[in-house]
C-alpha cells in the first residue's frame, strides 16, 4: 500500500467495524477486520481502540463467552456521531480526489 | 516465545507507567491471544512484534494523550502519516465546525486544536509585526500626510495668488485706465501714463484671467484623474493576476 493512513482515517475504519456489530466486538476481531481492509501492524490496534475509549467514542463490557470474560467493545453515541462525521469527510475527500485523478486522465 | 514469556516481557516493560494503564493494556493482549486461540499463538507473537516494541507502541500514546490535555505539541509524531492527515482533517474540520461545534468530538477536537493553534500563531506574528512596526510606522506615516498636506497647500496658495492677481490687476487696470482719462483733461502726461499702466495691468490681469481658466478646465481635472489612477493601481494590479 503506497497511500498512508492517518490517525483519523484509521479511527474512523476501527468505529465503522465496531459499529457493524450492534451488541459490540472484541480486539482480535476487530483487528483481524481492519487488517482486511489496510494493512496495519497488529500492535498498533490497541492504543487506538484506548484512545477512542477514553475520548467516549467507544464503551467497553466483559461479556462471559466459552467460561471466561471477553472484553467487548461497542460504538456510543457520540462515537456514532463521529463516525458520521468521519464518513461524510471521507466521502468529500475521496470524491475530489477521484474526480480529479479522472480529469487528469481525460486530458492524456 | 511463547504466550507467557511474551506477556511477562510486557509487564516488565510497561512497569513505569500508570496502573490502570498497564491493567487494561496487558487485559487486551491477554483477551487477544485468547481470542486468537492457542493454535495462532505463534502467529499472533510473529504479527505483534517483541514485547518491547508493543510496550513503545503503547507508551507513545499514552505520551500524546498527555500533551492532548495539556497543550497541544503533538510533533512529537514522527509518523508522517498524521502529518499528512492534519491537513486533511484541518481543511474538512473548517467546514463542518458550525455544524458539528455542537457534538464536539474529542478525536476531531484534537487536530482542530491544531488548526486553530498555527492560525492563532499566525495572527500573534502578524500584531507583534505591527506593535514593532508603530516606532517607524506612525512618525512615516505622519511625515507623509505632512508632506500631502504641504503640497495641496502650496498648490492651493499658488491657485489663489493666481486668481486674486488675475481679480486684482484687471480690476486695478480699468480703475488706473478711467484714473488715467480724468486726469487727462487736467495734466495730459500724467494722464497718458496712467492710462497706459492700466492698460498693461489690464492686459496681464487678462492673462492671468486665462491662467485661472485653463487651470479650472484642464489642469484640475487632469490633476484629480492622476490621483484617482495612483490609488486605483494597486486594485487594478490585482484584477489582472485574479
Amino acid at each position: 500500500m503506497v497511500f498512508n493512513t492517518g490517525a483519523a482515517l484509521l479511527d474512523a475504519i476501527v468505529l465503522a467495524v465496531v459499529s457493524k456489530e450492534v451488541e459490540g466486538t472484541y480486539g482480535y476481531k476487530i483487528t483481524q477486520e481492519v487488517r482486511e481492509v489496510i494493512e496495519i501492524s497488529e500492535s498498533t490496534l490497541y492504543p487506538v481502540l484506548r484512545r477512542l475509549q477514553k475520548d467516549d467514542c467507544l464503551e467497553v463490557y466483559d461479556m462471559e463467552c466459552g467460561g471466561r470474560n471477553r472484553r467487548y467493545y461497542k460504538v456510543t453515541e457520540k462515537g456514532r456521531i463521529q463516525l458520521n462525521l468521519y464518513i461524510t469527510e471521507w466521502d468529500n475527500y475521496s470524491k475530489r480526489i477521484t474526480m480529479m485523478f479522472q480529469e487528469g486522465m481525460n486530458n492524456e | 516465545m511463547s504466550r507467557k514469556e511474551f506477556m511477562e516481557e510486557l509487564e516488565n516493560m510497561l512497569e513505569n507507567i500508570q496502573k490502570n494503564e498497564r491493567e487494561e493494556a496487558l487485559q487486551y493482549y491477554n483477551d487477544y491471544f485468547d481470542e486468537a486461540g492457542p493454535e495462532n499463538e505463534e502467529q499472533v507473537i510473529n504479527e505483534l512484534g517483541t514485547p518491547a516494541k508493543v510496550a513503545a507502541i503503547i507508551k507513545t500514546s499514552l505520551q500524546e494523550n498527555e500533551n492532548e490535555s495539556g497543550e497541544f505539541t503533538e510533533r512529537g509524531y514522527s509518523d508522517p502519516r498524521f502529518t499528512i492527515n492534519y491537513e486533511v482533517i484541518d481543511s474538512t474540520n473548517k467546514g463542518n465546525q458550525d455544524t458539528n461545534s455542537s457534538q464536539n468530538q474529542r478525536t476531531a477536537g484534537r487536530e482542530r486544536k491544531y488548526a486553530k493553534e498555527t492560525s492563532g500563531g499566525k495572527i500573534a506574528l502578524i500584531v507583534i509585526l505591527c506593535a514593532l512596526a508603530i516606532p517607524v510606522g506612525v512618525p512615516l506615516l505622519g511625515g507623509l500626510i505632512g508632506l500631502f498636506a504641504g503640497v495641496l497647500g502650496l498648490g492651493i496658495g499658488i491657485f489663489v495668488a493666481i486668481v486674486v492677481l488675475a481679480l486684482a490687476l484687471s480690476i486695478g487696470g480699468v480703475v488706473c485706465f478711467i484714473v488715467g482719462i480724468v486726469t487727462l483733461f487736467s495734466t495730459p502726461t500724467v494722464g497718458v501714463f496712467s492710462c497706459g499702466v492700466g492698460m498693461i495691468m489690464v492686459g496681464i490681469g487678462i492673462l492671468f484671467v486665462l491662467l485661472t481658466a485653463v487651470i479650472c478646465y484642464k489642469f484640475i481635472p487632469w490633476l484629480i484623474r492622476c490621483i484617482v489612477d495612483l490609488f486605483r493601481a494597486p486594485l487594478k494590479r490585482k484584477e489582472t493576476i485574479v
